[in-house]
């Protein structure tokens, strides 16, 4: 009798509710740039929620029971994946049951496969810096090619869960597609004149974004990733950006402005600030925050 | 002479080098020539025949963490802790999926008290995390899910020492033999989690404590247990979303004991006989609180965390006659994380000595206090450097004293991220 009743409330307090077809996927993704296509794409086929806010750091985000809540009764879940989301979905995903929307699962979309990673280590060393990536550089996101390829997987995925509303999902995504090459042409105009400049970073977030547009990366304000820069390597900087009449400088919001300082003195340095994920509700989608960040880097080139 | 198993032999004879034509069958001729550096396509049949069923493919995740500690202060008669430098703990952790049902853990510790050196295994335990509605199972020795912070090893706490309610109820952080069942589910979009844990075998084991009294040897404050003589925890906790990144977590914890044990107390006074007592039974009961807010987008965070703790035991006293009394104990924390390399923040504990003088409610004359500021620098995720100033207040009767540490841990291997709750 006492197991009976106990089986049943342990049933009452875990089960998810059973989606119908008609509601909509609830859908999770860790970053913003990643919520902001799916809602593009999946319209009122879609409810996505997402882990990580605009313009927060992605290695401070906690792994939280909430967001365990969140993926144990989402019907999927797509991440950037080679290790972007380190700091919180591998302890998620080890405690998460529901095999649905784990790897391997039909609702789990990791998009790090879709790309050949640039900066995969040679070797595994901590000598190398504490905020390693084993499987390659994972800001893939930064580059609009690998943005339409991220759309068109989330497009397939939401087909294949929904496949009702796949006319709906191709729709969308068309348009959406549409429009990523009709901006893509603009920034290609906007960047063509400045191929081969160099420009600084503060982390390394940049390589797929400057290999789009051919920039080149002289060197970052981290000495290694993760790990704060020394009034010496500020010096080394602020002396490379001299020689070379580095114009620009990326840096994240996160970071602090602060740090960079030293670099005031250098003449037409310009310090630009960008998130490696941003797309907001105030900022706009994927494809503003993108369109916003290559011309305010245009004009920072533009600058003598 | 030590004897090998039968087994073995034959097995070692595969290990002896084969004749010459069966190592290079193609010597002298035109056919491609084995490349035995090539890496074997598929595990098990490789070029080198089965050997390659043994590399290191399923090897368990590595990590070691150096905890050293140094401690300064003219405290009397604590030289056996104070003004040296000493590698508090030393830590080999090793963590493996056994099958797709489960997964386990151990670390190895080699600690040093001051008085003593010890290895031990620290925790060893097994996890089966696939059993349905998100029940789990643990069995082994293990750290007890009692209060917020018992799970943490000490080197990964965001102060140098232990907290004096711990050390005084419990002789450090709670270990546990036995077993110990989880579930986590979603009340509405609150997420809880409840435990409990049945052992046969419970230590305190704290590795600042000196002079043997929480000693490793198994003369730690609960002592090994049998079936009949067992300890039982629990908890059930709850965590609420705060802003975007961060949250409020509160808990409520209990400990029972009803067997009889020897209990020993290093901060009882010399020579009154209360360094070392009978104890008849045991129930501590704590409430905690946390709160965490996390600025991901100024990588700043702030962290709170009080717990209250209520012990009411039955002892032994100097006289003979037992005698039963709660005792409380209150313990918290304020750090402030300025960015992801420093931190600054506070720490005290207030604490009733469990004995026949505490009325329990704060009442009673027998507390004790400890109060700490603290500084710490991370160079890096794995490296961290700690400056601590404590205040120490063991009782009445015995004199404060101030402390000084210096604290270097570092990590190297294996590194992950749990849930935090």
């Amino acid at each position: 009798m006492v197991k009976p009743a106990l089986s049943l409330l342990l049933a009452a307090l875990t089960a998810a509710p059973a989606a119908r077809a008609q509601d909509p996927l609830k859908v999770v993704t860790t970053i913003t740039d990643l919520a902001a296509i799916t809602r593009s794409i999946g319209g009122d086929a879609v409810e996505v929620e997402h882990f990580v806010r605009a313009g927060d750091d992605p290695h401070q985000v906690l792994a939280k029971p909430s967001m365990l809540l969140k993926l144990s009764r989402a019907d999927a879940v797509i991440v950037m994946g080679l290790n972007y989301e380190h700091a919180f979905m591998p302890a998620l995903l080890q405690k998460l049951r529901q095999k649905r929307v784990k790897p391997g699962g039909p609702g789990y979309l990791e998009l790090g496969s879709l790309i050949t990673p640039l900066e995969v280590p040679d070797k595994l060393d901590r000598g190398q810096g504490a905020d390693l990536h084993p499987f390659g550089n994972p800001h893939f996101n930064l580059d609009p090619e690998n943005g339409r390829l991220i759309a068109r997987a989330i497009r397939d995925h939401l087909a294949t869960l929904r496949p009702e509303r796949r006319a709906d999902f191709e729709r969308n995504w068309k348009a959406w597609d549409e429009r990523a090459r009709a901006l893509e042409k603009e920034w290609q105009k906007l960047l063509a004149p400045y191929r081969g400049a160099e420009v600084l970073a503060y982390h390394n977030s940049w390589p797929y974004f400057l290999q789009r547009y051919g920039l080149v990366l002289a060197g970052t304000v981290e000495p290694k990733p993760g790990m704060a820069p020394s009034a010496r390597h500020l010096a080394e900087i602020a002396s490379l950006a001299r020689e070379h009449g580095i114009r620009v400088l990326l840096i994240e919001p996160w970071y602090d402005a602060r740090r960079v300082s030293a670099l005031s003195s250098v003449p037409g340095l310009k310090v630009v600030s960008a998130a490696a994920t941003a797309s907001s509700a105030e900022a706009g989608g994927y494809l503003e925050h993108l369109d916003r960040l290559i011309r305010d880097l245009a004009d920072a080139l533009a600058e003598r | 002479m030590t004897r090998l198993p039968a087994v073995l032999l034959p097995s070692l004879l595969f290990l002896l080098p084969p004749p010459l034509a069966a190592q290079d069958p193609g010597a002298g001729q035109d056919e491609p020539q084995l490349d035995v550096a090539a890496p074997p396509g598929r595990m098990g049949a490789s070029r080198s025949g089965f050997l390659g069923t043994f590399d290191s493919s399923f090897n368990p995740a590595i990590g070691v963490a150096f905890d050293l500690v140094g401690e300064f202060s003219g405290a009397p008669g604590r030289a056996d802790r104070y003004n040296q430098i000493r590698a508090r703990s030393v830590e080999l952790n090793l963590a493996s999926r056994i099958d797709p049902l489960g997964w386990a853990y151990a670390f190895l510790t080699a600690a040093d008290t001051g008085a003593e050196t010890a290895v031990e295994v620290e925790e060893a335990a097994i996890w089966l995390d696939r059993l349905p509605a998100d029940l789990s199972l643990r069995a082994g020795r293990f750290l007890a899910d009692f209060g917020r912070w018992n799970t943490i090893h000490s080197h990964d706490k965001p102060f140098v020492n232990e907290d004096g309610v711990r050390r005084e109820f419990f002789g450090g952080p709670l270990f546990l033999t036995g077993v110990e069942v989880h579930q986590w589910f979603g009340l509405g979009d609150l997420p809880v989690r409840w435990s409990l844990g049945l052992g046969a075998d419970a230590t305190g084991d704290d590795h600042d404590a000196a002079g043997g009294a929480h000693a490793h040897d198994g003369a730690a404050p609960f002592g090994r247990r049998g079936l009949d003589n067992w300890i039982a925890t629990g908890r059930f906790t709850g965590q609420h979303d705060v802003g975007g990144n961060g949250y409020f977590q509160w808990g409520l914890s209990g400990s029972y004991a009803p067997g009889m044990l020897r209990f020993e107390d290093p901060d009882g006074t010399p020579g009154s006989g209360d360094e070392s007592r009978l104890e008849l039974r045991q129930a501590v009961t704590a409430l905690d609180l946390t709160l965490r807010t996390v600025d991901a987008s100024a990588r700043t965070a702030d962290t709170v965390g009080v717990e209250l703790w209520r012990r009411q035991g039955q002892f032994d006293t100097p006289a003979g006659a037992p005698a039963s009394g709660p005792a409380d104990g209150l313990w918290g924390f304020y750090e402030h994380d300025f960015s992801p390399f420093w931190a600054a923040g506070v720490q005290a504990s207030w604490w009733q000595h469990a004995d026949a003088g505490s009325s329990g409610w704060f009442g009673g004359a027998s507390g004790a206090a400890q109060r700490a500021v603290f500084l710490t620098w991370n160079l890096s995720e794995f490296n961290r450097l700690r400056l601590q100033l404590a205040h120490e207040n063991p009782g009445p009767g015995r004199e404060d004293f101030l402390v000084v540490a210096l604290q270097w841990t570092a990590i190297l291997g294996s590194h992950s991220h749990a849930i935090e709750w």
